[in-house]
């Protein structure tokens, strides 16, 4: 169980979105790189860690690649570059290497901090805590339904594969049999995951859903004086940041 | 909200015509519900029962896209106006609620209700529903049976002044089923409004005061339910109704069985199997005889769907040995098992993919290695056995569900497996619905084996050779006479 369980979801909220804003607020690599860091050790902290890391690592590291190679093979202006490695075409410069740096620790950044809060809270206990601030219904039930998305299309696609090799299809034979296996899965399940939402809208009437009102909850979630304060402190220093890049962006345009 | 006893109906149908898009469901219908008064709905499948219970639930127009010509009125003003138990447990789970009570309480959640309150609902609703026991479960988990109280719990902790039922009981085992009748007892008791749509005059005959028949969409007629028991033979193909009684009294399409067989249908000894580290079945011993059919009997919960998907390979085993025809199950992978088992789930419209009708039935020949002309051929043949033959065209998920599992019957019959086994194939089956499955296990004799996982002991008795009863784990009792009837 993490860590994060013993706390009011919208605390690791504020907390990843300030570590996500400082990422894209920062003008150079250092410090995104540095919100990564603080987000990857957080996550370890939190007991969230090898889920978080490998989510993380598995976008920036292909992202930094992609754009590397995409500057090493696409000829940047003449004359201004300081290659740091030149091999006949392929050539590859400081400021590129800086850029690919910069995305890659922000994209990782921003899914590592945000993990914190997909891998480590309860979507419904998040979608509670957010319901007892006011959020509506129908934004409760979209944030939960779309958290659901994936497990829920992994289930019903198990139980038609299942239906199937009960009917004798082979599954098996690599990884050529198993998508020549998936393939006419496709249709069915898409047809199924449609007629399961219709089925639940149905379901949802049925218990008196309405989109825009206030819904109450069956387990108040706490929210200790600590958690208030550390949470203002994040969201103020979050708009705090963004104000100050604005102004910087502001300024340099003037300038 | 428990109004006391008022002669203003709860609610008041006047429907000239529902309409989904050209098709009309129902027309020319006035029905009045009173607090405290349990009105049954009746009749064959396509009848129109469902629809008018969406419609007397106020459910139709949003979700469910119908055009209605006529008028709903409730008399209530509290929101929402009626609480609703469809006929499958599937389909009805909100999954705003991570386990069993919140899924609970996600109706007096929207309802915007405080934290004490909703859990004065919950606890009340739970209890009367018999689902405390689950509160702490994960819902995706649980049987057919369980998730059907669990729905139960949900549209009782609405508290509304209707409750409209559709075959509440079609996934119950018998002790369950009672305990539902009398909560649906002391509901009306408690001054609210019920309908109640169900095949089974015994219960109606038992709980409601006026039962409306439903024919082609519009009543057939409207009255005590022991009054129309004497005017309509039960098995009538119109009412679509049964009894314990009609079916005692059908003809029995059993024939005297005689075990001479050396390789047993089905031989299962000493199973142990389940999912993730929890062992469900707990060592496993019992044998189908060849020409047999066998109920598998039990609480919702005990273990009956589990080992039914242990036979096909479904659930890792740890322990004990099974046999179909003599050949050893253990270690084949699921799809060799296909030549030896047919399994039909709980849930048909799962286990249908193909785009029509003839599709489906020739998916599992095909798959064997059938020629797509053998294979369509068998898949002919086993259509034609539950009664599909004029539907080979249509889309599968265009079928209603009480045809979507008889197709899926078909399907796992038309490779002709020498074990078949069908997983509450009778819940939301008319009577000619159930004739047509009957047909089927008969079918099944000819070619090996069958088992039925049903808590319908009324079918049962008429089908079943012997039963066994399944409980924590293990066969509790095996018996070789078929007591049902009297029993149920």
């Amino acid at each position: 169980m993490s860590a994060l369980e013993h706390w009011n979801p919208l605390t690791p909220l504020a907390a990843a979105t300030f570590l996500v804003v400082a990422a894209y607020a920062a003008p150079q690599p250092a410090g995104a790189i540095a919100s990564f860091a603080v987000a990857l050790g957080g996550a370890w902290v939190l007991g969230v860690g090898r889920r978080v890391s490998a989510l993380a690592l598995a976008v920036a590291l292909p992202t930094s690649a992609l754009l590397l190679t995409m500057d090493a093979l696409v000829p940047g202006a003449p004359g201004i570059a300081t290659h740091i490695l030149a091999l006949g075409p392929v050539r590859l410069d400081v400021t590129a290497v800086r850029v690919a740096m910069l995305i890659a620790a922000q994209l990782g950044a921003a899914i590592a901090a945000m993990g914190w809060v997909v891998v480590g809270v309860a979507p419904r206990r998040l979608t509670r805590a957010l319901a007892a601030r006011g959020l509506p219904a129908w934004a409760a039930y979209v944030l939960v339904a779309s958290l659901e998305a994936v497990p829920e299309a992994r289930r019903h696609a198990v139980e038609v594969m299942d239906a199937q090799r009960c009917r004798g299809l082979n599954t098996g034979g690599g990884i050529v049999g198993r998508v020549r296996a998936l393939l006419p899965l496709a249709g069915p399940l898409s047809v199924s995951l449609v007629s399961e939402s219709e089925e639940r809208a149905l379901a949802l009437d049925a218990r008196g859903f309405r989109p825009r009102s206030r819904r109450g909850t069956l387990t108040p979630i706490a929210d200790p004086r600590a958690e208030r304060v550390t949470r203002a402190l994040l969201w103020w220093s979050s708009a705090a940041v963004l104000a100050w890049r604005i102004a910087v962006a502001w300024r340099g345009s003037a300038s | 909200m428990t109004g006391a006893l008022s002669p203003e109906p709860v609610v008041s149908l006047r429907l000239d015509r529902i309409q989904y898009g050209a098709h009309t469901a129902l027309h020319d219908v006035v029905l009045d519900v009173r607090p405290g008064e349990i009105v049954g709905v009746a009749g064959h499948v396509g009848a129109g029962k469902t629809t008018l219970a969406l419609a007397a639930a106020g459910l139709l127009g949003g979700a469910v896209p119908a055009r209605i010509t006529g008028t709903v009125r409730f008399s209530a003003r509290g929101w929402p106006p009626a609480s609703f138990v469809f006929a499958s447990p599937w389909t009805q789970l909100t999954e705003l609620g991570g386990t069993v009570e919140e899924e609970v309480a996600v109706g007096p959640e929207n309802q915007g209700l405080t934290s004490g309150i909703i859990r004065a609902r919950v606890d009340g609703a739970m209890g009367a529903a018999g689902a405390s026991p689950l509160a702490t479960r994960v819902p995706r988990t649980l049987s057919g049976g369980e998730m059907q109280r669990v729905a139960l719990a949900s549209a009782l902790a609405l508290d509304a002044p209707l409750v409209v039922l559709d075959e509440p009981t079609a996934q119950l085992d018998p002790s369950s089923a009672r305990r539902i009748a009398a909560s649906i007892r002391a509901l009306a008791a408690s001054g609210r409004a019920i309908i109640l749509v169900e095949q089974n005059l015994d219960l109606l005959a038992e709980l409601a005061s006026r039962v409306v028949v439903l024919a082609d969409g519009a009543p057939l007629a409207t009255g005590d339910p022991r009054a129309l028991l004497e005017r309509w033979p039960p098995l009538d193909a119109r009412l679509g109704t049964t009894t314990a009684v009609a079916e005692r009294n059908a003809p029995t399409y059993r024939a005297p069985l005689v075990v001479t067989d050396d390789a047993p249908g089905l031989v299962i000894e000493g199973l142990v199997a389940g999912y993730a580290g929890r062992d469900v079945l707990l060592g496993v011993d019992t044998v189908v005889p060849r020409g047999a059919v066998c109920a598998w009997l039990g609480e919702n919960g005990a273990g009956k769907t589990t080992l039914a998907r242990a036979v096909v390979g479904l659930v890792p085993t740890h322990a004990g040995t099974m046999r179909v025809a003599g050949a050893v199950l253990d270690g084949l992978p699921v799809e060799l098992r296909a030549r030896l088992v047919g399994l039909v789930f709980q849930d048909p419209s799962r286990q249908l993919f193909a785009r029509r009708v003839i599709d489906e039935a020739a998916f599992g020949p095909r798959a064997l290695g059938e020629s797509r002309t053998g294979a369509l051929a068998m898949a002919r043949e086993a259509l034609a056995i539950v009664g599909l033959e004029g539907l080979h065209q249509v889309n599968p998920g265009d079928l209603v569900p009480q045809l979507q599992r008889r197709l899926a019957i078909a399907a796992a019959m038309a490779a002709r497996p020498p074990l078949l086994i069908l997983d509450e194939p009778t819940a939301g089956q008319d009577a000619a619905g159930r004739a047509w499955i009957v047909r089927a296990l008969e079918q099944q004799r000819s070619r090996g084996a069958g088992v039925v996982i049903t808590h319908d002991l009324t079918f049962a008795g008429r089908v079943c050779d012997f039963a066994v009863t399944i409980a924590r784990g293990r066969v509790s009792l095996s018996r070789s006479d078929v007591p049902f009837g009297a029993a149920d």
